[in-house]
């Protein structure tokens, strides 16, 4: 077991390495570098730029290298801890993304929660109670959940928490919190905000696993083993828990693995409309502007992030189904 | 008059689904006799697991019992109608696993996956008995080394997949009769096992059965089985009882048409290596259709019209002392 869970972290060392030359490679991609996005950018709004000034940063950022040099440039410094410099921002990465990682975490965290208690519960009704009233009601506002865009549907939620429940809505904190040193208040506050994002976030999601554990548990009720049970004199809601329910699990917990990343990823421009400070507006526009050290390091946080959450799927599966325990056991 | 355990009268499930009503069992009558093995044997669909399941109230929407009465007859106790009880009724649940087991056809689907053996078994007595974990655990080693599973200690934590056909098989009895139940409900229990597993598997259950002197109903469509473990046999064929008879008078001296086609349909020691079996013409009805008359009047070698299809079907009549068939032509040909 324990030999098992280090082979599969080392095994993220090569994935995460895989992706950073992929990334980089893309984000290198668009002709033309940081500097002449930043020279088209001022020539729009008609000031002229001194060749000189953007050959001396042209030097300074090493942009005239080839690919591979600052590749490897860039990787050395990921390992000794430094990100290196935005160019737009003209601050260290580090201190940029480490706040808005940390909202993103919190807000992709609490949103999996929101998933996972919702939708397996409801599912699991839905299930049991096949083409009820309830099940219909589900299954419908499900698939409302999957069809309405997110920017829609955080201007909805807005409108409504703004005008129905008279909330301070967009952003993550009240005015009056917003400068202040963490505290209970801040916390509380953090939360009265939190819904809504999560929400928004959450639904699609929840949305698509009502379905999956539905459909999985409604496959597991018919099995001869669960008639088994029932013949042993076992309480109906007991045998659902212990048996059908168990197994049904099995594929909504190796969701986990891409769950997170598309919360991650389609938080964007949820964040944008919602005024959040997470790590998407800042990718979007690092991306825009060719900010490539920047943009890089974000997009290695978040890859880390999801090989973690899909490590994090596969350790719970090893636990839930003793199956998989032993076929890697085996090999 | 021996001492019947537990007695069907005029059963009667029906499954209502959108194309029209299947009468899966209709009008079954049954009496189980204390410590013997009763056997139901026909085609598959002729509703003989469908019996089986309403024993024990296991039938679930869309299916319901209709009518008729199953009467439980508890040795030292006093008679449960079982029929009285819906599916979730704690005192149904209290008699499933304690007082009449049901065992099932495929070892491998019968158990949960991701549940040890030795829990699984085990789970049956934790309901139905004060015992504690380590006592339970004890009684259900000692179940499993019966029934021949070598290995109990190590054996109890281990899971279905890690063991093969014939031992889950042995688990799934263990299963069954960890609280000595005095019915077991055997629903095809050695279909999927090959031939010399089965014939293990048929001793054990042979063996056990003396010993708990429990009543056994077996479920099956291979005579061979039937031969070696009933004392009684009762054809089923479309949700009724065509023959029933005592065992040796049914395979030698078979009267329902039905019966002799069956048992002319399996190959016997003597026959010429090359000689054709007998098929049944025809095949089993569209299961919404009701015939009038006799309901296997389409597919019979002895069809007589004007008799086999007019009116109700046929009513089992004693045609000798240990033999009950419902047949227009054999009750014709006695009268007469």
């Amino acid at each position: 077991m324990f030999s098992l869970i280090v082979k599969r972290i080392l095994w993220m060392i090569p994935t995460l390495l895989i992706i950073s030359i992929i990334s980089f490679i893309i984000i290198q991609l668009p002709p033309g570098d940081y500097l002449t996005a930043y020279i088209s950018a001022l020539g729009e709004t008609g000031e002229t730029v001194d060749a000189e000034l953007v050959e001396a940063l042209r030097n300074r950022y090493n942009l005239d290298e080839p690919i591979y040099i600052q590749y490897i440039r860039w990787m050395k410094g990921l390992i000794k801890g430094d990100l290196g410099m935005s160019f737009e921002w003209n601050k260290p990465v580090k201190e940029l993304i480490f706040q808005r990682l940390l909202l993103t975490v919190t807000i992709s965290i609490a949103t999996l929660f929101f998933v996972y208690a919702t939708a397996i519960p409801i599912g699991i009704y839905s299930a049991v109670n096949q083409y009820s009233w309830g099940d219909y009601t589900f299954t419908f506002l499900g698939f409302i959940g999957l069809a309405i865009p997110n920017f829609l549907f955080a201007l909805i939620l807005m409108y409504l928490a703004d005008i129905v429940f008279g909330l301070s809505v967009g952003g993550l904190f009240s005015p009056s919190y917003q400068n202040e040193p963490w505290s209970l208040g801040k916390f509380l506050d953090l939360l009265g905000h939190l819904w809504i994002p999560v929400i928004v976030l959450g639904t699609a999601g929840t949305a698509s696993l009502i379905r999956v554990m539905r459909g999985n548990l409604l496959d597991e009720l018919r099995k001869l083993y669960v008639i088994a049970a029932r013949a042993k004199g076992v309480p109906n809601v007991n045998l659902l828990l212990k048996y059908p329910v168990r197994v049904a699990l099995n594929p909504v917990i190796s969701n986990i693995g891409w769950v997170l990343p598309s919360i991650v990823s389609g938080s964007v421009i949820t964040s944008i409309v919602l005024g959040i400070p997470t790590t998407g507006p800042l990718l979007l526009r690092a991306l825009m502007n060719q900010d490539m050290y920047l943009a890089g390091s974000m997009i290695m946080m978040l890859s880390v992030l999801t090989v973690i959450g899909t490590l994090i799927s596969d350790l719970l599966l090893i636990w839930l189904d003793p199956r998989i325990r032993y076929e890697t056991r085996e090999k | 008059m021996k001492n019947i355990l537990l007695s069907i009268q005029n059963l009667q499930t029906h499954f209502f689904l959108d194309e029209g009503v299947v009468r899966a069992v209709n009008g079954v009558n049954l009496e189980i006799p204390l410590g013997e093995t009763m056997s139901i044997v026909g085609e598959s669909g002729c509703g003989k697991s469908v019996t089986a399941f309403s024993i024990l109230q296991l039938i679930a929407s869309p299916g319901r019992i209709v009518s008729g009465e199953i009467v439980f007859h508890r040795p030292n106790s006093d008679n449960v109608v079982l029929t009285n009880h819906k599916e979730r009724d704690k005192r149904i649940r209290a008699i499933r696993g304690s007082e009449i087991a049901m065992i099932f056809q495929e070892p491998m689907s019968s158990l949960s996956p991701v549940h040890t053996v030795g829990n699984q078994i085990m789970e049956s007595l934790i309901l139905h008995t004060n015992l504690g974990k380590t006592e339970a655990r004890l009684q259900v080693i000692d179940m499993m080394q019966r029934v021949g599973i070598p290995n109990p200690v190590q054996r109890f934590n281990q899971y279905p997949h890690q063991m093969s056909g014939g031992l889950r098989q042995r688990a799934i009895i263990a299963m069954a009769l960890i609280c000595r139940p005095k019915l077991l409900i055997a629903d095809e229990p050695t279909t999927a096992l090959d031939v010399t597993i089965q014939a293990q598997i048929l001793q054990l259950m042979r063996d056990l059965q003396t010993e708990f002197e429990m009543s056994i109903l077996l479920i099956t469509h291979d005579l061979g089985v039937v031969a070696e473990m009933a004392n009684q046999v009762a054809v089923m064929y479309m949700g009724k009882i065509v023959e029933q008879a005592e065992i040796n008078e049914l395979l030698t001296n078979p009267q329902h048409p039905y019966t002799q086609a069956l048992l002319e349909s399996v190959p016997r020691r003597g026959q010429q290596p090359k000689a054709k079996l007998k098929v049944i013409s025809g095949s089993v009805p569209n299961p919404f259709e009701q015939i009038t008359g006799c309901p296997f009047h389409p597919r019979c070698e002895e069809f007589s019209d004007g008799l086999c299809n007019q009116g109700d079907p046929p009513v089992p009549f004693q045609f000798r002392d240990n033999q009950h068939v419902a047949c227009f032509i054999r009750e014709k040909d006695k009268t007469q």
